[in-house]
């Protein structure tokens, strides 16, 4: 009977453990950015209506609230060309001057006037919240991108509507949930984001 | 002898009650500073694109324009800005009381930064509220940017949510505002802020 080469398993071994922890380690990555956050708003003190949401309506339908270039394209961009493409998903978005959970799942606005606040933008509930996390949901995101930073438009609209839809921030360069701050430059989902919103939706 | 019985027995039930009545106090104010605490800082999240990243507490330090050490006197209404059409965006102001300036202008005594209220018009004033009524009375410091626009001369924001660190009275600091509450970069083992003396020693190293 032919003896095994002690190097060659030890080596396969450990090879199998470093395979084996990557895959563990990018799964366990990929896996924590998915989910609603946030304060329920059961509290009486507080609103509680910061965070991450799931959006309730599979027909995911955007409202661009005034947008001007390159936020108008860019919005639109990231609606039809990433999310829509996503299997199972119904994703549009309209221009629109007024925002109301009747017409829409989320509504984008864009404005100089937000200040210097160190946002490239940002995402708040506008509606009201039901369920419990991690599926906690919000009738109407809030997006608001501030064009006092000049953010790319298409990257800001993938990232900050990943977060209305329940996407939290990851630490993976294909991703447009990494965050600026965190050298992220990512305009789109990545397929873990993809894959999360396909299970979900 | 009875009688003395019953007066003792009486005092003693009466200095149990009492005992009692302190424990119970005292575990409701422990609890009670706990939800001010958790009110306070997730009122205060904001979950978004932050501009500016540094690698180092360090580096954010030498980027700030003021980093100071001290406390929350004061937390009101800042600022309703009005977007386009239907939007409105809420400020609130957080008075901060200087202990110690560690970079920058070192005879500021108070300074004002300035915290978007990611909440709708309607929300924004409980929200506010409830800033003011669980104002944290920790030991802060904070990495600070002056702000730029015209209506913002004079106020401050945080160079970003890692740049806000609070003595957790335990002998810890924490980051409440970052995504993971210690500072993304304790992450990597860099210049991990693992204890209040890891914060004194910054303040050493980047003290004017």
């Amino acid at each position: 009977m032919k003896q095994p080469n002690n190097t060659k398993v030890h080596f396969r071994r450990w090879a199998v453990a470093f395979v084996a922890l990557t895959i563990g380690l990018v799964t366990a990555d990929a896996a924590a950015n998915f989910g609603s956050v946030g304060t329920a708003g059961s509290n009486p003190n507080n609103p509680g209506l910061n965070g991450v949401w799931l959006t309730n309506n599979d027909y995911w339908r955007v409202g661009r609230i005034g947008l001007q270039a390159p936020y108008l394209q860019g919005v639109d961009d990231t609606v039809e060309l990433d999310y829509e493409t996503i299997p199972g998903w119904d994703a549009h978005s309209w221009n629109a001057t007024v925002c109301d959970d009747w017409n829409f799942d989320a509504c984008v606005y864009d404005s100089w006037n937000y200040g210097f606040n160190g946002f490239n933008g940002w995402n708040s509930c506008g509606g009201t919240t039901s369920g419990s996390h991690p599926n906690q949901e919000c009738s109407l995101s809030h997006v608001r991108i501030n064009k006092n930073y000049s953010p790319p438009a298409r990257r800001i609209a993938c990232h900050e509507l990943g977060h209305s839809v329940g996407l939290r921030h990851t630490s993976t360069s294909s991703s447009c949930m990494k965050k600026t701050s965190d050298g992220g430059t990512s305009e789109l989902l990545s397929s873990h984001d993809r894959a999360h919103l396909n299970a979900e939706y | 002898m009875d009688f003395l019985n019953k007066i003792t027995n009486k005092h003693l039930g009466m200095a149990f009650a009492g005992i009692a009545c302190v424990g119970v106090a005292k575990v409701s104010d422990t609890a009670s500073r706990a939800m001010d605490d958790v009110t306070f800082w997730s009122t205060l999240q904001v979950m978004g694109d932050e501009v500016e990243g540094y690698e180092s507490l360090t580096a954010m330090a030498e980027s700030a324009d003021l980093v100071v050490s001290g406390q929350f006197s004061s937390f009101k209404h800042s600022r309703t800005i009005l977007g386009e059409y239907d939007d409105v965006v809420v400020y609130g102001m957080a008075d901060l009381k200087v202990n110690e300036v560690l970079r920058g202008n070192s005879d500021i005594e108070s300074v004002p930064v300035e915290f978007l209220i990611p909440y709708s018009e309607e929300l924004a004033p409980a929200a506010l509220d409830a800033l003011s009524k669980s104002l944290t009375r920790n030991d802060v410091v904070l990495f600070l940017r002056e702000k730029e626009g015209d209506d913002e001369v004079g106020l401050y924001r945080l160079v970003n949510y890692t740049g806000l660190w609070i003595d957790d009275k335990e002998g810890g600091v924490r980051a409440p505002l970052s995504d993971d509450g210690r500072g993304d970069w304790t992450k990597d083992g860099g210049s991990g802020v693992e204890e209040l003396a890891d914060i004194e020693h910054l303040q050493d190293s980047i003290r004017e």
